[in-house]
């Protein structure tokens, strides 16, 4: 089958009306901060947000992988507490990842 | 550093004392190549899953200049390949923008985690900036925030080493069609949580996080068992501030 590069109308439009509505996503919450003023009490719960966000993300993630995955992500969180380098972990967990799957 | 330092972007405005630079500094053209740089290594991940959903696109009957118009205009990996699961002929438009919404929420809350980082840029470059936001180099920007250093371009240039494998792994997936291999074969799909848990140990703060985040996990398995979507990375995130916010208030 021949590499189709034309565009339609129709799927070009629902293309953009798709980037428009997740730059809003995007750009909503710095524009909403810049309108309502958020109570000081209610600063404690923004300030853990970046990391309730991530272990929101990884979590199911991991608990529904397997075994490689599991030993995968000990293996991340040890080498990023010992070495501080996102590079370092990166490379141990998806090398035990792929190493446990070939084997698994 | 030891872990004493690690502080969140919020506090670290009102610590005067940390002996870090306290003001971000302009975008640069250093500040962003900063980012590209750090962002590269995850940005194999990324195209890890571009080739994939390259191929589905063409499946689906999107077109190669398509499926790079939606890449490189949309940039939202998961709302991408949801849209594909709902294309179909005729075109269910509302549904496929609606379900993008959807599916994008979470980054209302990420985004608004920027903010204190942000808005010492010009307006013009902190909504520039914005539209590269993506889970990847969101966590590298919450993480260098925590370190102190901004650089005002960061977002922008991890952003972009992002987008370019996004939109060219898109290409050559939806050229080359089925002859692309699984990149879990590769554990390119381990990628991205592996980053975020190394971000997640960056942003520790000692044992006053373990309720917030400990809340966070638990929610957000339950939802993403009880429910189908993405709901539970909002239902997570939403669940560990409420916590916090219920904690500092007694």
């Amino acid at each position: 089958m021949p590499t189709n590069w034309g565009l339609d109308g129709t799927t070009v439009a629902v293309v953009l009306g798709m980037s428009l509505g997740t730059y809003a996503m995007k750009a909503g919450g710095v524009w909403l901060l810049e309108r309502v003023k958020v109570p000081e009490r209610m600063e404690s719960g923004l300030s853990v947000i970046p990391g309730a966000i991530l272990v929101a993300i990884v979590a199911p993630k991991i608990v529904q992988g397997g075994p490689p995955e599991w030993i995968g992500a000990a293996v991340v969180l040890s080498l990023a507490w010992r070495t501080g380098s996102l590079l370092v972990s990166l490379a141990g967990g998806v090398g035990t990842v792929v190493l446990l799957g070939s084997i698994v | 550093m030891g872990t004493h330092e690690r502080g969140r972007p919020t506090q670290r405005e009102d610590e005067s004392d940390t002996g870090g630079p306290r003001s971000v500094q302009s975008v640069s053209f250093t500040g962003a190549w900063i980012g590209f740089r750090e962002a590269a290594p995850l940005a194999l991940g990324v195209a890890g899953y571009g080739l994939i959903f390259g191929m589905l696109a063409r499946d689906v009957g999107i077109s190669t200049a398509e499926a790079a118009l939606m890449s490189g205009t949309v940039m939202a990996g998961t709302a991408q390949f949801v849209a594909v699961g709902l294309w179909a002929t005729p075109l269910p438009a509302a549904t496929v923008i609606a379900a993008t919404v959807v599916v994008n929420l979470r980054y209302v809350l990420m985004g608004a985690t920027l903010r204190p980082w942000l808005r010492q840029l010009r307006t013009r470059e902190q909504y520039a900036s914005l539209f590269f936001t993506a889970d990847e180099n969101w966590a590298l920007t919450v993480r260098r925030l925590s370190q102190g250093s901004a650089h005002g371009a960061y977002l922008l240039g991890s952003g972009l080493a992002i987008w370019v494998a996004w939109v060219a792994a898109t290409v050559v997936g939806a050229i080359a069609g089925g002859q692309v291999g699984d990149p879990s074969h590769y554990g390119l799909d381990f990628v991205l949580p592996a980053v975020l848990l190394a971000v997640a140990v960056d942003l520790w703060d000692g044992r006053s996080d373990t309720l917030p985040w400990g809340t966070a996990g638990a929610v957000a398995i339950s939802t993403s068992v009880a429910f189908s979507g993405q709901w539970y990375i909002l239902a997570g995130g939403l669940a560990g501030a409420i916590v916090e916010v219920a904690r500092r208030a007694d």
